[in-house]
């Protein structure tokens, strides 16, 4: 187990490197930088704004600043972000909370919905109540959520007025204690709901899957010819077997709480760390791109990490080598 | 009974296993409701536009701009009084070839170099699927939209980025594929078939394509069924931030997009809506046929 998961992470390494390639190269490939974005319409002399550039590193070949970047980054320095002139690391770590907030509220939410209703669907395949949820599962799946967000906006926060339409905070208001806390809430109720009716589909037809395939399992119809009840049957026998999948599934999923949501998070103007980063493409805040992205890339494979080792720790059948 | 009657008889009540993958599949009504709905929804894309008094879409007409949806506009006309159902036949053009040629792209390269990978093993797979845990670990949608960069600062002429957006989604969509269909082959070149065709001597290419591609054809097209749902939404959330297909080309992101402006957003809601609508029809008609398929055609399901 322990060389496992050291070889899986000495595999990371490679992978890594090849990621940060591919988007040091592309990054490289956006004419104009950071100093074009700030200062290009402004009347500053040539020599100026060359000196600035020069100070940055940026007049290097792709190559240099590649190998320059790899070395700082492997010291744990990942830049200054030229948009807020703080370092890369200190701009994710003001916002990337903000991200995990909402993302840890709906992913809550979606378990929750989730794990029930799935189980239902498959111990009452092609019932009324199946094919509902298949439907309502495939139209969360299939919403764009960039149109949901608006539709949500629309909705509660233009026409019925219940809640904020997006932010974080009621602009102009100090508010302390409690209603400080109500506040944030009531600005995240509708971002919440927009990520949990994306996220929800597909976990409903993962867990009905996972306990479709259980309940065709030989020792279940051990079970019922034993003449247990249907009820121990699916809760103590398939349930059991069907929540190795699940808890893979959420292990999976668990990093990339961390690596915020674009589009709910622009559309909601919610400070966290997706819509910066979409900013900071507007803004040419290359070394924020990269760090950014590479946090992302390594949320993503510390997920797939997590879920096998979550899987070999579930399932006492699968040993890893 | 000799064998020759036998084999007669079989012929008659035995069917194809592409007929009974049909006849599992009209079985499934949510599945023939979704082809229904996406044959329609492509006849009114594709038909539509000739049967319209609207024929350029791109006509600007102020003196009818923003008007709510009436007998001549059934769904309004846009701030430039262009008529909306028109733009959106020509959006679904756009979004719906978008989809389908990036998804074709796609799952050609992935599942010729899934069954290569397979098939060969050895240092080309090692190196191919190296590359393939590369692409898989690009965070797809920042990456769609830092190219999209890229190609904005080149001032790169809006129609050829159209076809750029077609290849740049199959250039990180075959990952998966290939790594899928990769698995497949390495299970089929297990069967006794396979063992079969190599004391033939039948050449590589010849058991590739004629042994292994029909074999994986029936989850070749329930991936790519599938594929085009997830290419259409990524293609609209691309155009809805203004990176993906641009005006004055209308796509069904671009259309929610122009109509999302504080002012439009709530006082025209025609603007907008109806796009958002159409991007949601499509893609869960395509996912429910998808589902339908992979059902139907999954020999695993057979009971």
């Amino acid at each position: 187990m322990k060389t496992y998961v050291t070889r899986r992470l000495l595999i990371l390494i490679p992978i890594l490197i090849g990621v940060s390639i591919i988007v040091f190269l592309l990054i490289a490939s956006i004419p104009g930088d950071a100093i074009d974005a700030k200062f290009g319409a402004s009347r500053l002399p040539a020599e100026k704004i060359a000196e600035m550039k020069a100070l940055l590193g940026l007049n290097q070949p792709v190559g240099v600043r590649y190998l320059n970047w790899l070395k700082n980054a492997l010291h744990g320095n990942l830049g200054i972000s030229t948009q807020y002139n703080l370092p890369v690391a200190t701009v994710i770590h003001d916002f990337i909370w903000n991200s995990f907030l909402l993302a840890i509220v709906s992913f809550v939410l979606e378990l929750l919905i989730a794990i029930p209703v799935g189980v239902l669907s498959a111990t009452k395949i092609h019932s009324f109540f199946d094919n509902l949820f298949t439907v309502l599962a495939f139209a969360g799946i299939s919403l764009p959520s960039f149109f949901l967000a608006l539709l949500l906006q629309k909705g509660f926060a233009v026409d019925w007025k219940m809640l904020p339409m997006d932010g974080m905070h009621t602009v102009g208001v100090t508010l302390a204690g409690g209603a400080y806390l109500m506040d944030i809430l009531s600005h995240m109720i509708l971002p919440v709901i927009c990520l949990t009716t994306i996220s929800v589909g597909g976990a409903m037809r993962f867990v009905r899957t996972s306990m479709l395939d259980v309940i065709n399992q030989d020792y279940i119809r051990t079970a019922r010819s034993k003449g247990l009840p249907e009820r121990i049957v699916i809760y103590r026998h398939a349930l059991k077997n069907a929540a190795i999948p699940i808890i893979t599934y959420i292990g999976n999923s668990l990093p990339g709480l961390f690596s915020g949501a674009l589009i709910t998070e622009t559309v909601f103007a919610w400070p966290g760390i997706g819509k910066i980063f979409l900013e900071s493409i507007a803004k040419r805040d290359y070394l924020f791109m990269m760090g950014y992205v590479m946090l992302v890339a390594l949320l993503t494979m510390l997920g797939n990490l997590l879920a096998d080792i979550l899987y070999s720790v579930a399932d006492p059948r699968i040993r890893l080598k | 009974m000799t064998t020759a009657k036998k084999t007669a008889k079989q012929k008659e009540t035995q069917q194809t296993p592409w007929r009974l993958a049909f006849h599992r599949l009209k079985k499934n009504k949510l599945a023939l409701v979704g082809l229904g709905v996406l044959v329609l929804i492509f006849l009114v894309c594709f038909l539509g536009p000739y049967f319209s008094p609207y024929p350029d879409v791109n006509m600007v007409d102020l003196a009818h701009s923003k008007q709510p949806p009436s007998p001549q506009h059934w769904l309004g006309t846009d701030r430039s009084g262009r008529d909306i159902l028109s733009r959106l036949m020509f959006g679904g053009r756009v979004s719906m070839t978008v989809g389908a040629v990036a998804t074709v792209l796609e799952i050609f390269i992935g599942t010729l170099f899934g069954c290569i990978a397979g098939y060969y093993r050895g240092w080309i797979d090692t190196v191919m699927m190296r590359v393939v845990d590369i692409i898989l670990s690009l965070p797809t949608m920042p990456i769609l939209i830092m190219i999209s960069a890229v190609f904005s600062d080149l001032h790169v002429d809006t129609k050829i980025r159209i076809y750029l957006l077609m290849f740049i989604l199959a250039a990180l969509g075959w990952a998966g594929i290939c790594r899928y269909f990769r698995g497949q082959v390495l299970s089929i070149r297990e069967m006794e078939y396979m063992l079969a065709t190599e004391s033939m001597g039948i050449r590589d290419i010849k058991k590739i394509f004629k042994h292994i591609i029909p074999n994986v054809f029936p989850l070749v097209i329930v991936t790519a069924t599938l594929a085009i749902g997830d290419t259409i939404l990524m293609e609209s959330t691309m155009s809805f931030l203004g990176v993906g297909v641009l005006p004055p080309y209308a796509s069904w992101g671009n259309i929610v997009s122009e109509g999302s402006n504080m002012v439009d957003f709530t006082l025209h809601p025609w603007m907008w809506m109806p796009a958002g609508f159409c991007i949601l029809i499509t893609v869960l008609c395509i996912n429910l046929l998808g589902d339908g398929l992979r059902d139907a055609l999954d020999p695993r399901m057979n009971k």
